[in-house]
């Protein structure tokens, strides 16, 4: 029986679990770093407790901290969200140990998950199709001998890896001796593991999810595809389901060896099975994530099934209440991230939100993690808000996303708000027709000004002198947007970037 | 009758204000209503019946106005232009600063290495991106004034690059 769940993350992701715990009349507890005493989700949460410091090492990666407050406070359930601890097979053996459930897969499956080399011998043993590459982790020697044999580019990544952190491509032998040391170096600070393999580059893909449910009596279930081709490096931007590069035969193939690979690992709780889709039509298995998605949200506007309340009855030993023939799929659903970033180059943005309104209205889903005064702090994910729009059809999801973005207004701290926008209205977007490297091959247009908005800009200024009011003239310590002001100085002295 | 000669970006524009409170934009007659949000620097401004978000803030003699998602700098045709700052170091040094705040990931370069120029002198990690900060120069490096794991804020020395 649950009855207390402690969340341990921060963000949207954890104001989203809090939401379900309320629903299902369950005690909340946040948890907390210095910096966040008053961010959203310690307001939201029943409860709170302080975890430390402001660097995630001295707070949100902090499992053992995690357990001891659980215990202390008599609570019986952890639920990760997405990232390190809800991928970290050491910390669900700890809340295991400390009598606290873990609200995610067996400690053993998370284990053969979160080594990518052992997830890709389960997918070949079952027969699904993947990515040419080594079977196990490989010394220096053995990474240049395999990249010769598959021929470069090739990808050297990360055993331990995830999150698209550990992951770099080499084009040459050169480069690739240079990158080794690097990577391991890498991996072991980010992961603690500097196990490396190889696989090939496979080109224009789209990467397609397959949302997977299971149960402690063995029930797995799937609930269709979601596409989260458009990013940027690590930074996913926009997901989607259905995916227009799935067709019927396709999402039965994706979705039988998605449960069949869960099935095979004794899968419990919710996570996604991932593949490659190259432009021949062949699919790929690339791996499999035990946790919640960020992307989750446009399957649970899709599918009507609520993903974090299953998650919990299933960890408190109930059978899943989805059978597969209960799963139906209605209409299109998409989903854009707000990202505290410089839409031109993805470098973190931070400062203070001024001004924050967010959108509502028919069909739109709004997951957000910070508020009007919030601080966005350089130590955590980018991530602010989700916006998800859905509609009958793909068509009046992307026109309701694209009203929803409009409405979005936020000052204080630059974000990707019009990336977002140029890339909704393109119709290359609007028709399907991208993959993974969509959008650094269309880098991001500064938008020319209208001569409308500086009249406007003009008139704006004349009047607030004209009533006396020197706004901000007298306060530039409190400047709020500090990039906008970069930005507008650049331009003003015709410098660009 | 106030004239306000105003620089936005860098196009001049004038706007009179009689007062009967008619406003002219260049001369040329403007509806206009200035409605402020609340009792912050939000604004809804009417053009001729066109409907603008407005945010506006200011930094000395320069006021910043954005509108629809584009950032207007307003200043007085009569004051002096904003001087850029400039962080160009002599050619013969140069300093590898954070750009950002974060953390530091791996030092690559060690104190008396010889780098070219953009080579990597260390990784830093900033929300969940990683930044490689390369030498701007070729020289020797002279200091590494960072350790793995810092924590490091914006605009801090990190490490110095002479030229031999």
């Amino acid at each position: 029986m649950i009855k207390q769940v402690l969340i341990a993350n921060r963000g949207e992701i954890a104001v989203r679990v809090i939401r379900a715990c309320q629903e299902l009349g369950l005690t909340s507890v946040a948890v907390y770093s210095e910096a966040d005493r008053a961010t959203l989700h310690v307001r939201y949460a029943d409860k709170a407790y302080s975890l430390g410091k402001t660097l995630p090492r001295k707070s949100y990666l902090r499992g053992k901290r995690m357990t001891d407050i659980a215990q202390e406070a008599g609570i019986d359930a952890i639920h990760p969200g997405y990232g390190p601890l809800a991928e970290s097979a050491t910390f669900a053996r700890c809340c295991a140990k400390a009598g606290i459930v873990f609200i995610g897969p067996r400690p053993e499956t998370i284990e053969q998950l979160g080594d990518k080399v052992k997830a890709r011998q389960v997918a070949r043993e079952l027969g699904l199709p993947v990515v040419e590459g080594s079977d196990a982790p490989l010394d220096d020697d053995q990474i240049l001998d395999m990249a010769d044999r598959l021929g470069y580019p090739v990808l050297l990544k990360a055993a331990a890896g995830g999150g698209g952190i550990g992951i770099r491509r080499a084009d040459t032998p050169q480069e690739m001796r240079r990158l080794i040391p690097l990577a391991r170096r890498e991996a072991l600070f980010a992961f603690g593991d500097d196990a490396l393999y190889v696989e090939q580059m496979v080109d224009h893909v789209r990467h397609i999810q397959i949302q997977i449910l299971g149960d402690q009596h063995a029930n797995v279930i799937h609930l269709g595809e979601r596409e989260c081709s458009i990013r940027f490096r690590q930074h996913k931007l926009v997901e989607e389901s259905p995916s227009l590069a799935v067709d019927e035969a396709m999402r039965a193939q994706l979705c039988q060896a998605a449960v069949r690979f869960a099935r095979a690992v004794r899968f419990v709780g919710a996570g996604s099975v991932e593949f490659l889709l190259d432009r021949e039509g062949q699919y790929y298995f690339i791996g499999c994530h035990p946790c919640l998605q960020a992307a989750h949200p446009v399957t649970e506007m899709v599918t009507g099934v609520d993903l974090v309340a299953e998650q919990i009855r299933v960890a408190a030993g109930r059978p899943l209440r989805y059978t597969q023939s209960d799963v139906k799929f209605r209409g299109a659903a998409i989903g854009c991230r707000l990202l505290a970033v410089d839409p031109s180059d993805f470098m973190p943005a931070t400062g203070h939100i001024e001004h924050l309104a967010l959108p509502g209205g028919p069909g739109v889903r709004i997951d957000s993690g910070v508020f009007e005064g919030s601080e966005v702090l350089p130590y955590y994910n980018p991530l602010l808000v989700k916006v998800t729009a859905w509609g009958e059809t793909r068509g009046v999801a992307i026109l309701r996303e694209r009203r929803a973005l409009g409405e979005l207004q936020l000052m204080g701290v630059q974000t990707n708000l019009s990336l977002l926008l140029q890339l909704l209205d393109r119709t290359s977007f609007i028709r399907g027709a991208f993959d993974t490297s969509f959008i650094e091959e269309r880098p991001y247009l500064p938008e020319a000004k209208s001569n409308r908005g500086r009249m406007a800009a003009a008139l704006l200024v004349a009047l607030l002198r004209h009533r006396g009011d020197e706004r901000g003239k007298s306060h530039p310590a409190e400047a709020p947007a500090s990039a906008w002001k970069r930005q507008a100085r650049r331009e003003m002295l015709g410098g660009g970037r | 009758m106030s004239r306000y000669r105003l620089i936005v970006d860098d196009e001049p524009i004038t706007v009179e204000i009689d007062r009967g409170n008619q406003v002219r934009v260049n001369g040329r007659a403007v509806a206009v209503d200035l409605y402020q949000i609340g009792e912050r620097s939000l604004y809804n401004l009417l053009v001729g019946g066109i409907s603008h978000e407005a945010f506006a803030f200011a930094e000395g003699d320069t006021q910043y106005v954005v509108i629809g998602g584009q950032c207007y700098s307003v200043r007085s045709a009569d004051e002096t232009p904003v001087t850029c700052p400039t962080d160009i170091c002599p050619d013969d040094e140069a300093e590898i600063r954070a750009p950002m705040p974060g953390v530091i990931v791996s030092l690559v370069a060690q104190t008396g290495q010889r780098v070219g120029r953009q080579d990597l002198i260390l990784t830093l990690e900033s929300m969940k991106m990683e930044m490689q900060l390369k030498s701007p120069i070729e020289g020797v490096v002279t200091a590494v004034k960072v350790e793995p794991g810092e924590q490091v804020s914006q605009g801090q020395t990190l490490a110095l690059v002479e030229k031999i």
